[in-house]
């Protein structure tokens, strides 16, 4: 864990613009984003439909390329980087979606597993150890080899968010992981989440806006019309 | 970052994954299996069959042991022959490196089965029964009872509705038949086989043939067969022959002779398009039922494939993804197809008398095509992957 006097930055975002389309379809959705997040932070990000965040966790998240303004993530400066980097990035997030998006034909710990495949520094063994000890920490330890069919929603969003720290990223984004949860469990899932974040010390970036879960942040940050405010 | 050696350790994963998917749902495995095995059996029987009737089509032919074969060119193949003047066949003698000559009659005419009393059209081979080109079993130790006059030696391999003459002649070591309105004794039996032209075989010698078909010149010839001496060249006297028998008579090798006569019945005739044509068919069924499973998989996992692109899994990994796939259902559609096939030739031979062989080549070549059948739906099939893109994973 990194002490809070040596805090890293694991997002700057300076100005960020982005379109989407081109010339007469063009719409500007990010208008001068700007934002930071250290590690150990549990930030999360509101705003009404429409008003960006997506887009923002998806450049933040190296899924897509930034158009203008600087964008360092991780450490890496993802503005013009060719995909291997932005690959590399990616291995250091873990993300979280509205949806669970876990593979049906694949069990709990098998689902999580998967993340870890992609690395190949863990053996069968470790894969398999540590995929179950991080089920067991979102207390699905007696569910490690339940097909997602046979768990509740609440269950599903906790495998997913367990396979997004299995490899223990520096950075969690989240969007919107409570909009398909009943209120008692999406402040279950939320709760596991911070823990997990907190134990971790990782950053994470939750955007939201279910205002029944704001009391768990660290800062919350308001996006409106593609320009975050404070 | 993902090297290519990376990409070669993710392989077991990809397969894996594909394996687990496909095992998950078992109805639709099932379901992918039977069609791979249905388009495995079609292939196999309809080259099978393909391969019976063209085997069978030229299976006197492939008996016959004479080096060079003379035909009119008008001649199209076993059952539709044009003769040709005797003195042309004597030519070759002056030929060096001819050994001896004999000649083939050939033609058809209905046998009336003695039980029952019906029609059936015989295949009538006329020879010299002294000549020693026609290895066929049984005959060898017949030839002088063949000499004598009227006398018919029987194809063991006819179809039973020619009656039951083996019986008979066990019980009256000859009987007589009628055979194109002519009454003649069946003296024995030898072993052919069915081919295209006819149910039933007959051998006689020369004078009797000419005595149930008077209508033929005895002038003339059907097929003459040349013999040469051993190590001679026979391309060489082949064309020595050709240049001194006028343009209407071809001279032919023996694998000439045999592909002339699979020419025929592969271009002159829809038997070989038929077949081919069901071959396209399973094919095609399979692919379609292949190409559903594949595609459904992809298509039916965007988001969650999206989502393992998202975290840094290259669409290379879901190309082999979906390629494992269509491996295993080659292997576990193949197998049984192979297996139900078996069983089928066996039957098929019992029941329409046709030698059906599962050969090695068979096997190879309905594996090739079940496996091209398969990846080229794969190949399809992947192109779906690039609807599963990582930009769309947050919205
Ligand atoms: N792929 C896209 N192509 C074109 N427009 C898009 C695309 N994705 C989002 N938008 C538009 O950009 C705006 C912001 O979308 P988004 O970032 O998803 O907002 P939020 O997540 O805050 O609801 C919306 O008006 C949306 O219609
Ligand atoms: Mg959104």
């Amino acid at each position: 864990m990194i002490s809070p006097d040596k805090q890293t930055y694991l997002i700057e975002a300076d100005s960020l613009f982005y379109q989407y389309g081109d010339k007469d379809l063009a719409q500007l959705v990010l208008k001068g984003a700007t934002l930071d997040l250290r590690s150990g932070e549990f930030v999360i990000l509101a705003g009404p439909s429409g008003s960006g965040k997506s887009t923002l966790l998806s450049l933040i998240g190296a899924l897509r390329q930034c158009q203008e303004g600087n964008l360092s993530i991780v450490g890496y400066d993802v503005k013009g980087a060719n995909e291997e980097i932005m690959r590399t990035v990616r291995k250091n997030i873990g993300y979280v979606f509205q949806q669970h998006n876990l593979l049906g034909f694949l069990t709990a710990v098998q689902n999580v597993e998967m993340t870890l495949q992609m690395f190949p520094e863990y053996s069968r063994e470790m894969r398999r150890d540590l995929s179950a000890e991080i089920l067991e920490k979102v207390g699905l330890g007696r569910h490690l080899d339940y097909f997602p069919s046979q768990l509740s929603v609440g269950q599903k969003q906790r495998v997913a968010i367990a396979r997004s720290l299995v490899h223990r990223p520096k950075l969690i984004l989240a969007d919107e992981p409570t909009a398909s949860l009943d209120s008692k469990t999406g402040i279950q899932v939320t709760e596991i989440l911070h823990d997990m974040v907190k134990t971790l010390g990782c950053g994470a970036l939750v955007v939201t806006h279910d205002n029944r879960i704001f009391s768990y942040a660290d800062r919350i940050l308001h996006i409106e019309d593609g320009v975050v405010k404070i | 970052m993902i090297s290519p050696n990376r990409a070669h350790k993710l392989f077991p994963f990809a397969f894996l994954l594909a394996w687990r998917q496909l095992w998950h749902d078992k109805v639709r495995f099932l379901t992918a299996i039977c069609g791979v095995s249905f388009a495995c059996l079609l292939v196999f029987m309809q080259i099978g069959f393909k391969n019976a009737l063209f085997e069978s089509a030229t299976l006197l032919q492939r008996t016959m042991t004479g080096d060079l074969y003379l035909q009119h060119t008008q001649s199209e193949a076993l059952w539709r022959l044009v003769s040709f003047p005797r003195q042309n066949l004597y030519r070759a003698l002056s030929v060096d490196g001819v050994e001896n000559l004999t000649s083939l009659y050939v033609s058809q005419a209905p046998w009336k089965n003695p039980e029952t009393g019906v029609n059936r059209t015989a295949l009538i081979l006329g020879i010299d029964p002294q000549s020693n080109v026609y290895p066929l079993p049984g005959l060898d130790s017949q030839r002088n009872i063949l000499r004598m006059r009227d006398t018919v030696l029987f194809d063991e391999r006819s179809r039973p509705e020619f009656g039951k003459v083996v019986d008979l002649l066990k019980a009256h070591k000859e009987f007589p038949v009628e055979i194109g309105g002519h009454r003649l004794d069946v003296v024995g039996t030898f072993q052919m086989g069915i081919t295209f032209s006819a149910d039933g075989n007959l051998l006689v010698n020369d004078t009797t043939f000419f005595k149930i078909f008077p209508m033929k010149s005895q002038a003339g010839v059907d097929i003459g067969i040349i013999s040469l001496k051993p190590g001679a060249d026979i391309q060489k006297i082949k064309t020595e022959i050709r240049n001194i028998l006028p343009d209407d008579i071809e001279v032919l090798t023996r694998s000439e002779y045999i592909e002339s006569e699979k020419a025929y019945w592969n271009n002159l005739t829809p038997i070989g398009y038929i077949f081919n044509f069901g071959v396209i068919m399973g094919l095609f069924v399979g692919l379609v039922i292949v190409y559903q499973v594949l595609f459904n998989d992809i298509a039916n996992h965007l988001h969650e494939y999206a989502t393992l692109k998202a975290m840094g899994y290259n669409n290379g990994y879901f190309v082999r993804v979906v390629m494992s796939a269509a491996f295993i259902l080659v292997i576990s559609g193949f197998i049984p197809g192979w297996f139900i096939s078996a069983s089928l030739y066996k039957i098929v031979e019992k029941s329409i008398f046709i030698e059906m062989n599962l050969t090695f080549f068979k096997v190879a070549t309905t594996f090739s095509l079940i496996a091209m059948m398969c990846f080229i739906s794969a190949f399809l099939a992947v192109r779906k992957l690039k609807s599963a893109s990582p930009v769309d994973v947050f919205q």
